[in-house]
C-alpha cells in the first residue's frame, strides 16, 4: 500500500498555493458571509445587543426568556404544523399532477407548463392575489363554495383557518416537486406495469405497489426538503400580516391570535421591530439546533429507504 | 493586451477618484436625509430639500426615500449612517431607548431656537424623559366621518355627540344581504387601527397612563369591548368579521367600504377626503369630533396624536450642517410637507395659514386639534410587545375566544412583566 507524502514537492506546493488562490474568493466570501455571522450571532446570543450600541455580556439570560415566553412555543408550533401538514399534501398534489402529466396526451407540454407556471411566479405577487383570492366577501374561493350551498369561512381573519389558507396557497406552488416526481416515474420500468396487468392488478394496485416502491427514495428526500424548508416559512407569512396590519396598533404581527406567527417571522420581529438582536439570535441558535437534529433523522430514514429500494 | 488593460485600470481609477472629488468640490457640507415617505409624498420631500438646497451655500442634502427600517436600522450599526432622519414618535420612542439618537432640544438650546412654535401636543409627542428628540414636522389625528345620506335615509338629521346615540344609529343603519352577510355597517369596526385606539378612547378607555403605566383592565376599555361584542353578537361575528375582512383589503381603494358608501361612521385621518376625492368617490360625508359618552361629554374629540419627527442619528457625522437642516425642515420645510403630503401641521402658526384650512376636511381636523385631547404613545422599552400583547388579546375578543373581562385580565397578567 502506498504511503501518503510526508512533505510536498514544490511542483505539489505550487499546484497547492494556486488551487488555494482560485479558491479563495469563495473561501473569503464563506468566512465572510457565513462563518462571521455564524460566530457572531452564536456571541450575540449571550447579549443584549440592539444591533447598533456595543453589545452586553448577559450570560444565558436570552435563553431564560424564550422558555418564559408563550409566543416562541406558539410560533414552533405553528412552523411544526405547516411542516407535517403542508409537507405531505404538497407532496400528494405534486405526485398527482407529476402522474397526470407523465402520460401521453394531447397538450401535455401546456399542461406542464401550465402547472409548473405558479412555481416561477415572484411570491410576493402570488401572496398579493391568495389575499383577494381568500376575501370572504368578493373572494373567487369563497364565491365557488357559494356556488355549492357552502358558506365560506374568513380565511385569514379567522385564527381556524389561518394555517389551511396557507396550505392551500403552497399547494398551488408545487411545480418543482411535480418536476422531480415526474422524472422518477418515467425511470420505472414499464415492464414491471405489464407484468402486474397481466396478473390482473387494477390502477390503483398498480399505483400502490409498483409506483410508490419505485420511486420512494425520491419522495423521501422531497419530503425531507420540504420539512427543513418549512422550518424557513417566511415570505408568505410576512406579506400577509403586513398587508392586513397598516399601522403597529392595527393588527397582530403574527396574524389573528397569533395563529400564523411563524418561528422565522418571530425571530425578524424580535431583530428588527423590537431591536431585541440578541434574543433574535438566541432563537435562531435554537432553529439552528432544531433542524440539525432533524436532518440527521431524517437522512438517516432516507440513508434506510434508499437501501431497501436499491438506490446508491 | 496587458497594458490596454493596464491602462483600462488606471482609467477607471481616475475616473472614480474625479467623481469622488465631484461630490465635495462645491465646498458644502454633505449630507444625507433618511425619509420614510414614498411616490406622491417622497417628491413633496424632494421639493423641499431642493429648496433647502438653493436657499444657502454652505450644507448640501442628499435625500433617500425608504421605508425598510431594517436597513435604517443596519445603517445606523455600521458606518453609514445618515445625517438625519425622519421618524414616527412611536419609532422615535424606540430608537431613544436604544440610544440611536441625539436630544434635539441640547442643539435648539445652544442655537436659541423657539420650541414654542410647535403646539404643546407635538412637543410632548416628540418629547422623551421632558427632552424635545426630535422636531415635528406633521401631526396625526382620527376624527369621525359619517355617510349622511345614511343617517338621514334612518331619521337623524345630526350626527352623534355620544357612543351611546352612535350606537342606536349604527344598529339602525346596518344592512344585511338576502345571505346574512353585511351589506352597510354601522359600527365603526374598521380600520383595525381606529377600533382599537379611538374606540376606546371615546370610553375614556387607556391602554397606558401619563406616566406609561399599563392598564388594560381600565373601566373605559372594557365599556368599549362590551359595546363592540354585543354589536358584534347582533349581525354575528362571522358577518362582522367579513366585512372588516373585506374592507380591509379593499382599504384606500376604489372599492374602499365609505367611498362606496357601504360605511355609516368611519373613524379615520385627514388624508381621507383628499384620497376621496382623487378616486370620484361621490358619498356626501361629513366630518365631526369623535363621541364621548353621556356620561362624560368631556372624552369627545379625543384621538390618538402621532406626529413626525426630524431626528439627528447619534452616530451622524456632520452635527452642525444636520441641525441646519432639521431646524429648516422643523419650520420653512414642515409648510411645504404639510401642503403637499395632506398631513396635519405641528407648527401653531399653520392652524391659521389660509392654504392650509382651505385643504379638504382640514379646518374640521384643525378644530380637533386645538382641543388638545391628543392621547400619547407610552415612554417603554417593551412598547412593540406590548402592543402585540393587546392586538392578540383583541383578537380573542373578537373572536369571541375570551370576554372582555378575561381577556384584560390576562392582558394584565402577561404585560407585567413588560419595562
Amino acid at each position: 500500500m502506498r504511503q501518503p507524502p510526508t512533505s510536498m514537492s514544490a511542483l505539489e506546493k505550487r499546484s497547492f498555493r494556486n488551487g488555494l488562490l482560485f479558491a479563495m474568493p469563495w473561501i473569503i466570501g464563506f468566512l465572510a458571509f457565513s462563518v462571521y455571522p455564524l460566530c457572531a450571532s452564536f456571541y450575540y446570543s449571550f447579549t443584549k445587543f440592539n444591533a447598533v450600541t456595543t453589545p452586553e455580556w448577559i450570560g444565558l439570560s436570552n435563553y431564560e426568556g424564550l422558555l418564559k415566553d408563550p409566543l416562541v412555543l406558539k410560533s414552533l408550533g405553528n412552523t411544526l404544523f405547516m411542516a407535517l401538514v403542508s409537507m405531505p399534501v404538497n407532496l400528494c398534489v405534486a405526485l398527482m399532477l407529476a402522474s397526470i402529466v407523465v402520460r401521453n396526451f394531447r397538450g401535455r407540454a401546456v399542461a406542464r407548463t401550465f402547472f409548473f407556471l405558479p412555481s416561477i411566479i415572484p411570491m410576493v405577487a402570488a401572496t398579493m392575489v391568495w389575499i383577494w383570492m381568500f376575501d370572504p366577501t368578493y373572494g373567487y374561493i369563497n364565491n365557488v363554495l357559494r356556488m355549492i350551498g357552502i358558506r365560506g369561512p374568513n380565511w385569514l381573519i379567522d385564527a381556524r383557518y389561518t394555517k389551511w389558507a396557507l396550505v392551500l396557497m403552497g399547494s398551488w406552488t408545487t411545480g418543482t416537486t411535480m418536476l422531480v416526481c415526474m422524472a422518477a416515474l418515467q425511470d420505472v420500468p414499464v415492464s414491471y406495469y405489464e407484468s402486474a396487468q397481466i396478473d390482473g392488478a387494477n390502477a390503483v394496485q398498480r399505483f400502490f405497489h409498483i409506483t410508490v416502491p419505485c420511486i420512494a427514495h425520491v419522495l423521501v428526500y422531497q419530503a425531507i426538503l420540504s420539512f427543513i424548508n418549512s422550518f424557513q416559512y417566511f415570505q408568505q407569512v410576512y406579506i400577509i400580516v403586513t398587508a392586513n396590519s397598516g399601522t403597529k396598533m392595527g393588527a397582530s404581527l403574527g396574524g389573528p391570535q397569533n395563529s400564523i406567527m411563524m418561528y422565522p417571522l418571530y425571530i425578524f420581529h424580535n431583530a428588527f421591530t423590537y431591536l431585541k438582536m440578541g434574543k433574535a439570535s438566541a432563537m435562531a441558535w435554537i432553529l439552528f439546533v432544531i433542524v440539525a437534529l432533524l436532518t440527521v433523522v431524517l437522512t438517516t430514514v432516507s440513508r434506510k429507504v434508499n437501501e431497501n429500494a436499491g438506490v446508491e | 493586451m496587458k497594458k490596454l488593460v493596464a491602462l483600462f485600470l488606471a482609467l477607471s481609477m481616475l475616473l472614480s477618484l474625479t467623481a469622488m472629488a465631484g461630490a465635495e468640490s462645491d465646498g458644502r457640507v454633505h449630507i444625507t436625509f433618511w425619509y420614510a415617505h414614498t411616490g406622491d409624498e417622497a417628491l413633496v420631500f424632494e421639493n423641499a430639500i431642493a429648496t433647502y438646497n438653493a436657499s444657502q451655500d454652505k450644507v448640501f442634502v442628499e435625500g433617500v426615500s425608504t421605508t425598510d427600517t431594517q436597513k435604517l436600522i443596519v445603517a445606523m450599526g455600521s458606518d453609514e449612517a445618515p445625517d438625519v432622519i425622519s421618524a414616527s414618535n412611536q419609532q422615535m420612542i424606540q430608537y431613544m431607548a436604544n440610544g440611536l439618537l441625539d436630544v434635539a432640544q441640547d442643539y435648539s438650546d445652544k442655537d436659541g431656537f423657539d420650541l414654542s412654535v410647535y403646539s404643546e401636543k407635538s412637543i410632548e409627542a416628540s418629547s422623551v424623559g421632558g427632552r424635545l428628540v426630535g422636531l415635528p414636522i406633521e401631526a396625526y389625528s382620527i376624527q369621525m366621518f359619517y355617510n349622511k345620506d345614511l343617517l338621514e335615509a334612518a331619521g337623524y338629521s345630526e350626527p352623534p355627540t355620544t357612543v351611546e346615540q352612535m350606537y342606536e344609529m349604527a344598529v339602525a343603519v346596518t344592512k344585511l344581504d338576502e345571505n346574512g352577510n353585511i351589506d352597510v355597517l354601522g359600527y365603526p369596526l374598521f380600520p383595525y387601527a381606529s377600533a382599537r385606539q379611538e374606540l376606546i378612547y371615546a370610553f375614556g378607555g387607556r391602554w397606558w397612563d401619563e406616566d406609561s403605566n399599563l392598564t388594560p383592565q381600565n373601566e373605559g376599555v372594557l365599556a368599549s369591548l362590551n359595546m363592540n361584542v354585543k354589536y358584534r353578537q347582533l349581525y354575528g361575528m362571522e358577518a362582522v368579521d367579513a366585512f372588516v375582512s373585506t374592507a380591509n383589503t379593499n382599504r384606500y381603494t376604489e372599492q374602499d367600504m365609505f367611498f362606496a358608501g357601504k360605511q355609516l361612521f368611519r373613524l379615520d385621518g385627514s388624508w381621507l377626503p383628499t384620497m376621496m376625492a382623487n378616486y370620484g368617490s361621490t358619498v356626501n360625508y361629513g366630518i365631526t369630533f369623535i363621541p364621548g359618552t353621556e356620561e362624560h361629554p368631556e372624552y369627545r374629540g379625543s384621538s390618538r396624536y402621532e406626529t413626525t419627527c426630524i431626528c439627528m442619528p447619534s452616530m451622524g457625522r456632520n452635527k452642525e450642517a444636520a441641525w441646519d437642516f432639521t431646524k429648516w425642515m422643523g419650520t420653512e420645510g414642515a409648510r411645504i410637507e404639510n401642503l403637499g403630503t395632506g398631513n396635519l401641521p405641528a407648527l401653531k402658526a399653520l392652524y391659521e395659514d389660509p392654504e392650509i384650512l382651505a385643504m379638504p376636511g382640514y379646518a374640521e381636523f384643525i378644530e380637533a386639534l386645538k382641543l388638545e385631547k391628543g392621547v400619547q404613545y407610552p415612554v417603554m422599552d417593551d412598547f412593540g410587545e406590548y402592543v402585540s400583547m393587546i392586538n392578540n388579546a383583541l383578537d380573542e375578543v373578537y373572536a369571541g375566544v375570551k370576554t372582555p373581562e378575561q381577556a384584560m385580565a390576562d392582558l394584565a397578567e402577561q404585560s407585567a412583566g413588560l419595562n
